[in-house]
């Protein structure tokens, strides 16, 4: 029973997933849980391991230790496999010769389960030009024609590495609300894991975040449980920090007053009367965590 | 996948095309134009009764150049080595690029995830590529097979290494070879640059290597030995040694001959003069001098009154189809390896 309550309820879960390159990992221990139908922001600094992730979950490339389990199945070459999932890679790789239509025809050609009016139409609505070889369209465009060739694939899955990277602003906003949008019309058919350092603009389309950092999962959940569970406690200087109520992941000190961003172990935790809580934003949270990763990285 | 795989590679096929198309409107005339002289001159021959010289005759006119580079002080001339070169070319442009441009502009990251297992991928894009390939170079060789054929006719020399590389169903080979290295190391290096420069290496390598080491030994030669007194013996001369070889066996037109040496009445190789024939080969005897007799001898007349002959081994003539079509095979198969390799690089290792 729980097995298949777990196939119908999550898309990806990787176990110790690992891969090493030689003697350097560049993913290691990686332990995640992405639900169905989740947009889930994939954050960490450069060379956390995202690109990398990614491309095991599309079988791109193989684990060299652990396992993923990606809508049930094993990450494989097979047709069957590959129908489901949607990938768009970091540079957006097109065939820069061919026109916007011949990729279409390409997607018609090669992918089972092709929609091409919805490429069509979203294509058509953000003016790109059909009959122009890729090569001379902008980065924008680009992207948006890499993002229509994977959702016309109709996947259950899109997997997105670092898609607004290249982008100015305005490109960026137009990509983010077409997939918002996608994600929407899928009506929590579609799973999606995107890649970024632009918190604020995962901000405004995630629900679930994973922080990879200094080879580890540090954060793996809800946007919402994780702002939950996360207060930044303003106090007086000099006075004792620890508690069992929570872990400390960052602290700072100002002339008199100490800064602390903490994880709450007990859901009902009160602080002291000098202590004052407050909300801390996701972007607050996702940086103290790679701070602290980094630090310990430099102490190892 | 097969509608995609024309929709890619179109302009390169168009361009093979184009190649076929201006090398058979050279080739077609040329290969007229020396038939017609030849089927003339030998029929102006016959009237002359100098068809002895025919050969000689055409030599002189000029068009031998082309014909029979081997027959020329030149070596190959220019025609020649850009016939030569098209399985190179191909390797080079048309195999090497196949995988390594993909890497290079990251689509292989595209087209492996579409809904279209690598293994098939790989299995239709090289399905044609080399089938364009061995089309080429067949209609190709045919086209200099049909060209040559005055030449085959005149110098009897299809059997040369050159010619042998140019004409009948080895080119088709020796191109599907080159081409399937080229994706082999494309799909290794990844870099369509250094992928076309091994490319080039190894098919120069294999082009050295075959004639000389492996043609040979395809079938055990004949021997035969051959009187002192003809004509096209070849001499060279030493401080006290010599050197005789033949180019042609003339009881077998058309043979290959792979060596040929002086040897003694009994059969042992010579090489250095023997005392009687030094005065012939003007070497001088010591304090005494030569006789006058000796010195005005003819060295080969010498050696022939010493009893010496010479030995050669060849492969006749009509074994040219058999290792014609020993060695296509023999390419054939050796394609399979890069081909193995090309399968194993690109889906066991990560894009």
């Amino acid at each position: 029973m729980d097995n298949v309550a777990a196939k119908t309820t999550t898309a990806i879960q990787a176990t110790d997933l690992g891969k090493r390159y030689g003697s350097f990992w560049a993913l290691k221990d990686c332990n995640i849980v992405v639900p169905r139908g989740s947009v889930t922001a994939l954050v960490g600094p450069n060379g956390a391991g995202k690109t990398t992730l990614l491309k095991l979950l599309v079988d791109l490339s193989s684990p060299s230790a652990g396992s993923a389990t990606v809508l049930g199945m094993t990450p494989n070459q097979s047709s069957g496999y590959l129908s489901e999932i949607g990938y768009l890679a970091q540079e957006i790789p097109l065939y820069s010769q061919m026109t916007v239509e011949k990729h279409l025809a390409m997607g018609a050609h090669l992918d089972t389960n092709w929609d091409n009016g919805l490429a069509v139409s979203r294509l058509k609505e953000l003016k790109i030009p059909m009959g122009r070889p890729v090569g001379k369209l902008s980065g924008g465009q680009r992207a948006q024609v890499g993002l229509a060739l994977a959702l016309a694939k109709k996947p259950k899955l899109l997997l997105l590495d670092e898609p607004v990277a290249a982008l100015d602003p305005l490109a960026r906003v137009e990509f983010l609300t077409s997939l918002a949008q996608a994600a929407t019309d899928a009506g929590g058919e579609l799973t999606v894991v995107m890649s970024s350092h632009l918190l604020a603009d995962l901000e405004r389309v995630c629900d679930h975040l994973i922080l990879l950092a200094a080879g580890e999962t540090q954060l793996c959940d809800s946007i919402e449980h994780i702002i939950a569970t996360h207060k930044l406690l303003v106090g007086p200087r000099n006075e004792a920090t620890s508690s069992p109520g929570y872990s400390i992941i960052k602290e700072t000190h100002a002339v008199n007053e100490t800064n602390l961003l903490v994880r709450l172990n007990d859901k009902n935790f009160r602080s002291s009367s000098r202590w004052h809580v407050h909300d801390a934003n996701i972007e607050d949270i996702v940086l103290a965590y790679m701070e602290q990763a980094k630090q310990e990285g430099d102490e190892r | 996948m097969n509608w995609f795989t024309w929709e890619q590679y179109k302009k390169q096929f168009l361009m093979l095309g184009i190649a076929l198309a201006l090398y058979a409107a050279l080739a077609i005339p040329l290969g007229l134009y020396f038939w017609h002289t030849y089927q003339q001159a030998l029929i102006t021959c016959k009237q002359t009764n100098t068809c002895g010289r025919l050969t000689q005759d055409l030599f002189q006119s000029g068009w031998s150049r082309v014909l029979n580079p081997n027959a020329t002080a030149g070596g190959l001339t220019l025609f020649n080595v850009a016939i030569l070169a098209m399985p190179f070319l191909l390797g080079m442009f048309v195999g090497a690029p196949l995988i390594a441009r993909e890497y290079a502009d990251g689509t292989n990251k595209l087209i492996w995830t579409r809904s279209v297992s690598r293994h098939k991928w790989l299995t239709i894009k090289l399905l044609w590529i080399l089938v364009a390939t061995a089309i080429f170079a067949g209609i190709f060789a045919a086209l200099t097979t049909w060209w040559s054929r005055a030449g085959n006719v005149l110098f009897s020399d299809h059997f040369s290494a050159t010619e042998f590389a140019m004409q009948g169903i080895v080119p088709v080979g020796y191109a599907v070879l080159a081409v399937s290295l080229g994706v082999m190391f494309g799909a290794l290096f990844k870099r369509t640059l250094l992928a076309l420069a091994v490319t080039l290496g190894v098919l120069l390598a294999v082009q050295i290597a075959i004639p000389n080491w492996v043609r040979p030994h395809l079938q055990v030669p004949h021997h035969t030995t051959l009187s002192l007194y003809q004509r096209n013996i070849g001499t060279s001369v030493g401080a006290k040694t010599f050197a005789l070889t033949v180019p042609a066996i003339p009881s077998q037109p058309g043979a290959w001959v792979l060596s040929s040496h002086a040897v003694n009445a009994s059969g042992q190789p010579v090489t250095a003069v023997p005392p009687a024939c030094q005065g012939a080969f003007g070497i001088s005897q010591g304090s005494g001098g030569a006789s006058d007799n000796a010195q005005s001898q003819d060295p080969l007349a010498c050696l022939a009154g010493q009893g010496l002959h010479i030995a050669a081994t060849y492969q006749p003539a009509y074994r040219y189809w058999d290792f014609q079509r020993i060695e296509a095979g023999v390419y054939l198969a050796l394609s399979l390896i890069p081909i193995g390799v090309t399968y194993w690089l690109v889906l066991k290792r990560d894009a």
